[in-house]
């Protein structure tokens, strides 16, 4: 890993401020991006913790609506009695991933964030093989090689992968209604100004 | 030994001269170590161990303020405040074996034992959670702790039985 500056936001518009700098990233719960770091798919210059920001990850209640701070660990969310009870498909899915250790600080704004677990794009670098998504341009190793779990549909001549969240497996693809009795609101939190994509 | 508790002081340090100028920059530098890097190389405690280093294997399993995470998968500067106990910090101060400790003892839960901190800290914390109420929650909670000598059945018992012990299963 090469060095790096660290700060700790003070809250949203300190990270937002902080995101505004080139070469900056954020951490919350630091499940992805330490490896990212490891296996060269990206080299910030800062990282901007934001994962003290305990309010942004409260999971509440209001009505028939239950909001879901972006900063809420999967554990958090996979064993909270009102999401186990009325939004079972999501607190299922949280309890499905990772392991326990990991998902004491992976949190759903980040699982949404993650990138995908394609065996030849989560290589060390340099990677032996062609990856469109490491290097444009290089290919796509995943398209005659291993690919039993990569996607099905949709997939195009520059990549088979699959997105990897696990709300990805709560959307019913063949309906428009949620398949829940209440509606999940599920909101990054922290506001839009933060360049959370990638 | 064994209880750290990252201090502000780790992350600054003040002075002037040349010396601490050293030790302010090793201090910093600490910092961006990732916790499992900073609790072998720099404090000298070695019970846990590095297995994948990418966060599946378990095997570097510490107690964050109570909670089981993987020390691979967390800077060093991300515990600032926090309590940090590893395997060193599980048996009494008396040296008295915790619980899960003789009951992997009575169980023979490990063979080669390099998995083994991470299973007594991850068992320690899975019972305390309230998962340890029978084999297939234990098996489900522990999932996170991998043993290539598949000792599985009994760390599976000997966590049952700790719990059991400190009237923690359901």
């Amino acid at each position: 890993m090469n060095n790096f500056a660290f700060a700790i936001a003070s809250g949203p518009e300190d990270a937002a401020a902080a995101l505004a700098q080139p070469g900056t990233m954020i951490v919350a719960g630091g499940t992805e991006l330490l490896n990212w770091m490891r296996l060269g798919i990206v080299a910030p210059e800062r990282i901007v913790d934001i994962g003290r920001m305990r309010e942004h990850g409260q999971i509440r209640q209001d009505g028939e609506r239950l909001t879901i701070g972006a900063l809420a660990t999967l554990n958090e969310v996979g064993e909270h009695p009102v999401a186990r009870e009325r939004a079972s498909v999501l607190a299922e899915a949280c309890l499905k991933a990772a392991s326990a250790q990991v998902r004491h600080r992976a949190t759903l704004g980040g699982n949404v964030l993650q990138k995908t677990r394609c065996a030849y794009f989560r290589s060390e670098a340099p990677l032996p093989w062609g990856c469109n998504k490491r290097q444009p341009g290089s290919g796509c190793a995943a398209r005659d090689g291993l690919n039993d779990r990569h996607a099905i549909f949709g997939w195009t001549d520059a990549s088979k992968v699959t997105r990897a969240s696990v709300l990805a497996d709560t959307e019913d693809p063949l309906s428009s209604k949620r398949s829940e009795t209440c509606r999940v609101n599920v909101g990054p939190s922290v506001g839009p100004g933060l360049g959370l994509g990638f | 030994m064994g209880d750290l508790r990252v201090r502000p002081s780790h992350a600054r340090n003040v002075s002037s001269d040349h010396e601490s100028d050293m030790r302010n920059e090793s201090a910093l530098i600490a910092l961006l170590l990732s916790n499992v890097d900073y609790l072998r190389e720099q404090a000298g405690l070695t019970g846990t161990k590095k297995g994948c280093n990418e966060g599946a294997c378990g095997a570097c399993t510490v107690l964050i303020d109570n909670k089981r995470m993987n020390s691979c998968l967390m800077f060093l500067a991300q515990c600032e405040g926090a309590k940090v106990t590893t395997i060193e910090g599980i048996a009494g101060a008396d040296g008295a074996l915790h619980p899960v400790q003789q009951a992997f003892i009575e169980h023979d839960a490990f063979q080669c034992g390099y998995c083994t901190p991470g299973q007594v800290v991850s068992a320690v914390a899975c019972i305390d959670e309230g998962h340890a109420s029978d084999e297939a929650s234990v098996r489900e909670w522990m999932s996170g702790n991998l043993c290539r000598c598949s000792a599985y059945p009994q760390i599976t018992a000997a966590v049952l039985d700790a719990a059991k012990r400190q009237g923690k299963r359901g």
